[in-house]
């Protein structure tokens, strides 16, 4: 018992004492000795939480990633959300989490380009955010909030992953007030992603071009 | 007092100058539009143009209380300075402003955390999860506390942000309709910047309302929301929620006359107050900003454009109003100089032009006070106003004479009173206009 709460407090040392690394050198430690070594402690408490500075970095986002999730679950009424407010919830909150850790955040994904969609910094992150997103689709799909369409529906999670992706650009880039203008951007992104895969005109259209397709009513 | 010393900072110096604009008080319509509106809508007739002048000026005030946001200002700047602007100006700002859809809760709720580390549920008994109103750069919330409905006021994110980018998409279509260059539309602009910028500010509007609804609680038949400190911040206003009617509904229960002249009096003696008492008005009386109950009672929302009114300045514009000096060509003329309606750097006879302009002009817009009850239902005051406010942006004298005439004062002041008169001519109302001025 004694040792989990140790194993858990090394932990969070480590990868407190990677972020600042990072921040002060703006890259990396060189190897695993350097940084057990500034830190004055033994290689072997690194290699039992870690075995490599990457799984170190995964770490990070996963944890920012519960953070978020956590931060979500404290409002009470967030079950009865749509699916739009769910996605709107958590977009504002994992703002706010990652405003704690924006240096961290801006030095490794600052250079993300507008058609990187698997930048390599989240491919732990990822898996997480298209776990929650699948689910919230499929409770929005049960409720019919969003359209059932075929071949489509699948995609949902990779667009709203894009949506993701595009709100944290314009963060990165934000510098109005209270990043104001990363708000208006998950307000915009959000409706119109919603509204778009809600049913719709499109339906109506995709029905009309198959019956006039089928029936050679042209 | 700097006689002859011009203003720099002028709001405008547009084609058709000051004068014309502030002269005809809120009554001129451009006169190519007043021609695009006879033969257009009604043929080219005189005898519509009474009726059109009316019905524009109408939904003029109609239009402009449903505009949002930088649009709004743009027009309620322009008519501040054009006087009025035209219904077909109006529509198409209409069409540039910029709509934005209602706050999503998340965003409210993230919105209420940032300031108040509590949710809305938290903070309140209950809470609207939809808006049930737009306000101009806002969206309100009905809420409860301890048994009160409250309307809560949140202000859409970024506004502050996109005033400038805003203006800019609104300055093309500003600049067309009124044919004017863009260093001629830039001072509007920089003027509407300013005014919006510190309409984004609900701590300011809350200390401006708190102060003026404390300080006019002994008015008869106007009430005023108590506003909760406590519940505001920089981008959320909560007051009370108060019952009422808009303009056009209140007249649609065919209010009898009585009822009508008993809410025009609440209004004329709120103004009154307001200015001589308070040195204080309220410059945005759009029809919006007042609720009505079935027996003329008036509520009154909406503080975000509380003008100041220097004491100097009051005390030498109120003296017009002043037989004594109106009918003194020397004392007017030191008036109208005080005033900046005319520069000592002025040709001598260009002085002349404006002293009789002005003198001629004034005369019109300030019967109703000279009077001990004036009845706004009279057409053909109202008439006659529009008819002055056109052939005026017609002089090429006017034209001629370059500077802006008039200091910023008085374009408040008489935005102010001609939206009062626009109200109270829309309720047909008879008025004791007693001014409590004290030559």
């Amino acid at each position: 018992m004694e040792n989990e709460v140790r194993d858990i407090n090394i932990k969070t040392v480590l990868q407190n004492e990677y972020i600042l690394h990072l921040l002060r050198n703006g890259k990396e430690p060189v190897t695993v000795f350097s940084f057990c070594e500034e830190l004055k402690i033994d290689e072997n408490d690194f290699y039992s939480n870690f075995n490599s500075f990457k799984l170190l970095e995964a770490s990070i986002w996963k944890l920012l990633f519960n953070q978020t999730i956590e931060a979500i679950n404290q409002d009470e009424e967030f079950p009865t959300y749509t699916a739009q407010d769910k996605v709107l919830s958590f977009f504002y909150t994992i703002v706010e989490v990652f405003k704690q850790n924006r240096s961290f955040i801006v030095l490794k994904l600052g250079n993300l380009s507008c058609k990187d969609l698997r930048p390599k910094a989240l491919s732990e992150f990822r898996p997480l955010f298209n776990e929650w997103i699948k689910d919230v689709i499929s409770k929005g799909l049960e409720t019919e909030e969003i359209a059932t369409r075929p071949l489509i529906t699948d995609k949902y999670n990779e667009v709203l992953w894009g949506q993701f992706l595009y709100i944290l650009r314009v963060w990165i880039n934000d510098e109005s007030r209270d990043f104001q203008t990363t708000d208006a951007a998950i307000e915009k992104t959000s409706a119109l992603l919603f509204e778009l895969m809600k049913k719709g005109p499109l339906d109506l259209m995709i029905d009309f071009v198959k019956f006039a397709y089928q029936n050679k009513a042209y | 007092m700097n006689y002859g010393m011009k203003e720099q900072d002028k709001i405008s110096t547009s084609k058709v100058k000051r004068a014309a604009k502030l002269i005809s008080t809120g009554a001129k319509l451009g006169g190519n539009y007043v021609k695009y509106y006879a033969k257009s809508a009604v043929g080219d007739k005189e005898a519509a143009r009474e009726q059109l002048d009316k019905d524009n000026a109408e939904d003029v005030y109609n239009s402009l209380s449903q505009l949002k946001g930088s649009a709004l200002k743009v027009a309620q700047v322009m008519s501040m300075d054009k006087n009025m602007l035209p219904k077909a100006m109006v529509d198409k700002f209409t069409l540039a402003q910029y709509s934005a859809p209602p706050l999503s809760y998340p965003l409210v709720v993230k919105t209420f955390r940032q300031y108040f580390s509590k949710t809305p549920t938290e903070l309140f008994d209950k809470f609207s999860k939809s808006a049930v109103n737009a306000a101009s750069i806002g969206q309100v919330h009905e809420a409860f506390l301890d048994g009160k409905k409250l309307a809560v006021k949140v202000q859409y994110p970024g506004i502050a942000e996109s005033v400038h980018s805003d203006l800019a998409m609104v300055k093309p279509i500003a600049m067309k309709m009124m044919g004017l260059k863009e260093k001629e539309v830039r001072i509007y602009f920089e003027e509407v910047e300013s005014k919006l910028l510190e309409e984004t500010d609900y701590e300011l509007e809350l200390k401006q309302s708190i102060e003026i609804s404390e300080a006019s609680a002994d008015l008869d038949g106007v009430h005023f929301p108590k506003y909760y400190s406590e519940l505001s911040s920089k981008r959320v206003l909560t007051m009370d929620w108060l019952e009422g009617m808009h303009l056009d509904q209140f007249l649609s229960t065919n209010p009898s006359q009585e009822t009508r002249n008993k809410a025009g009096q609440y209004l004329w003696d709120m103004y009154d107050y307001h200015i001589n008492n308070l040195l204080k008005i309220h410059a945005d009386p759009h029809p919006g900003n007042f609720l009505f109950d079935k027996d003329g009672n008036i509520g009154v929302i909406d503080f975000g454009c509380v003008k100041e009114v220097p004491e100097g300045f009051y005390r030498n514009y109120f003296q017009l109003l002043n037989p004594e000096h109106f009918n003194n060509k020397e004392k007017l003329m030191k008036l109208f100089y005080y005033l900046e309606f005319i520069y000592e750097t002025d040709t001598e006879e260009a002085k002349e032009f404006f002293y009789k302009l002005f003198k001629e002009s004034l005369y019109l817009i300030t019967l109703p006070f000279t009077v001990d009850e004036f009845d706004f239902a009279d057409e053909d005051y109202f008439t006659k106003i529009y008819a002055m406010g056109e052939q005026i942006s017609k002089s090429k004298d006017v034209r001629k004479n370059g500077a802006a005439r008039g200091s910023k004062h008085t374009l408040y002041i008489n935005r102010a009173y001609f939206g009062l008169f626009a109200i109270l001519n829309k309720l047909q109302a008879k008025v004791n206009t007693n001014c409590s001025f004290e030559f």
